[in-house]
């Protein structure tokens, strides 16, 4: 393959992704299931998106993410649920029957 | 997804380096080996303010004064990733935080700084089948924050819909995730997992189920445990990214003082994001849209000294749909709006019943500016105005309000629709090495 269809099919896969290399051993996120490359930065984006919505109660406070990733993440900017208390039953006022 | 201007930048640089190695290479008739994986550690730290103002203080059922409040938290973290062999993948990442809480409405009065909750997280991820990527994490919280605060310090709790930070600390929660990627083609990938959340015992200045602040004593709550399934699809091609997640978890018993207090219900949550990458210099547009809902929790009648599933639902549903857009600037700069909608609906008891939650609003406009000032430098401001309307708590004729748990009137708990306004501001870094 000649040095300039080299540099044309890299040219082209860095289009679409920045780590698709022209050599078959260099794909950083592994390969899918046709051969392909996995585009950069998608395993690592779904992988950690499983971790925080596998554990929406780790923590009351935040996240184990980079502080800009709070917005795609936390609640209340998302909709895992800050922990709610359960319903409370109430203070009973004795002077007032409650119908059978 | 990166700013059109960081991304077209970053791609650059990669397209020359590699065009430069190939073109030495194919001249000196010499095999290159692939790009060595290098490790990376990225500091990051923001400030972030939030200021508020409404009709009633938190919680809004206390008294009838105007509410307001104030705070200020400052999240760091690092993150290292990198590969210790060829095929395996290992991400670890620190996280804590301080803040400076303040409410000052009148007979609600109060303050509170603190460190916050540590949090950590590692995970593992395999990339040598082909197809098939399995992983592993393990996350932890660390409890060097407060989570009892007794006195006036207790009414710095304040709504999460107004700011960041509603609660400062827990016990112990320890959370191992395994899961699988089934990576289809490049573009198209598919994620299922399930985590486990072991949740250690902490004390607090009153019960979970105690609703007026003032009323303080020492409680040791053992929160419970939860199990979460996860099931996720991804598609990135072209100008189109398109991602969809849908979880259920399930929860063991909350136990207070040694008693049985309440077992939430099974919850679903589902969110979608959509990002298109416009032509020319026109930036990207996301839209990220989300739903949860929970089923009846099993709950302590008075009367009865077992748990049982509630006749009504406590929980409310919750939806949120956010949009957000970023024009490219240059080569260093992104801006651009941001727009959000939550609305959680009441709950299905009766408005007149001490149980009742009312339905809730959030609107929030704003905007954001990125700037990369170098490579591995990049700097990030957001500002947002918030809108909340929360519907009214009535009482019956009489002020009192029916109690399902109790099976009798109580002292009504009442609240007139609520307004409330906010302000939120952010600046931060991110610096990698």
């Amino acid at each position: 393959m000649s040095r300039f269809l080299k540099a044309a099919l890299l040219t082209a896969a860095c289009g679409f992704a920045a780590s698709g290399a022209a050599f078959a051993q260099a794909c950083p996120e592994g390969r899918a299931a046709n051969g392909e490359c996995v585009k950069d930065g998608m395993s690592s984006f779904m992988t950690q998106s499983a971790v925080i919505y596998s554990q929406p109660k780790i923590s009351y406070t935040h996240y184990p993410i980079l502080p800009a990733l709070d917005w795609i993440f936390r609640y209340p900017n998302q909709v895992n649920p800050n922990p709610q208390p359960p319903a409370a039953p109430g203070t009973l006022i004795p002077s007032v029957p409650v119908s059978p | 997804m990166l700013p059109g201007g960081r991304a077209a930048r970053a791609i650059c640089a990669a397209c020359l380096g590699a065009l430069a190695t190939m073109s030495t290479a194919s001249a000196a008739d010499v095999p290159v080996a692939p790009p060595k994986e290098v490790w990376t550690v990225t500091f990051a730290t923001e400030v972030r303010y939030y200021s508020w103002k409404s009709d009633r203080g938190t919680p809004t059922t206390q008294n009838n004064q105007p509410g307001a409040g104030s705070q200020v938290y400052i999240p760091y973290a690092m993150q290292i990733v990198g590969k210790p062999l060829d095929d395996i993948k290992l991400t670890v990442l620190v996280r804590s935080g301080w803040v400076h809480s303040h409410q000052t409405t009148a007979g609600l009065t109060g303050t509170v700084d603190t460190i916050l909750d540590t949090v950590g997280s590692g995970t593992l991820t395999y990339y040598g089948f082909q197809g098939v990527q399995p992983f592993v994490g393990l996350s932890v919280n660390a409890p060097t924050g407060r989570s009892a605060l007794f006195g006036s310090a207790a009414n710095a709790r304040m709504d999460p819909d107004l700011v960041e930070i509603g609660s400062f600390g827990e016990g112990w929660n320890i959370g191992p995730t395994a899961g699988l990627n089934f990576p289809i083609t490049s573009a198209l990938m598919i994620t299922t997992s399930v985590g486990y959340t072991w949740r250690d015992a902490f004390d607090r200045e009153r019960s979970s189920s105690e609703v007026d602040p003032t009323k303080q004593t020492p409680t040791s709550i053992n929160p419970g445990d939860v199990i979460t399934g996860t099931a996720a699809i991804g598609y990135q091609n072209g100008p189109w990214a398109l991602s969809a997640t849908g979880t259920i978890s399930e929860e063991t018993t909350t136990v207070e003082n040694g008693a049985d207090l309440y077992r939430a219900g099974r919850r679903y949550v589902g969110t979608g994001t959509v990002s298109y990458t416009w032509p020319e210099k026109w930036g990207q547009t996301t839209v990220t849209g989300s739903y949860a809902h929970s089923n009846r929790n099993q709950v302590k009648f008075l009367a009865v000294p077992v748990l049982l599933t509630e006749l009504f639902n406590t929980n409310s549903d919750v939806y949120r749909i956010a949009v957000q857009h970023l024009f490219p600037l240059g080569d260093s700069f992104a801006w651009g709006p941001t727009g959000s909608y939550l609305h959680r609906n009441h709950n299905t008891y009766d408005s007149t019943t001490f149980q009742f939650v009312p339905a809730k609003d959030r609107w929030a406009a704003g905007g954001q500016i990125r700037y990369a000032a170098g490579p591995n430098v990049t700097f990030n401001a957001r500002a947002e105005h918030v809108w909340v309307e929360e519907g009214a708590r009535p009482a019956l004729p009489d002020g009192t309000q029916f109690s399902v748990l109790a099976n009798g009137f109580v002292t009504a708990l009442t609240a007139p629709q609520v307004s409330s306004t906010g302000w939120m501001l952010s600046g931060g870094a991110n610096v990698k090495f």
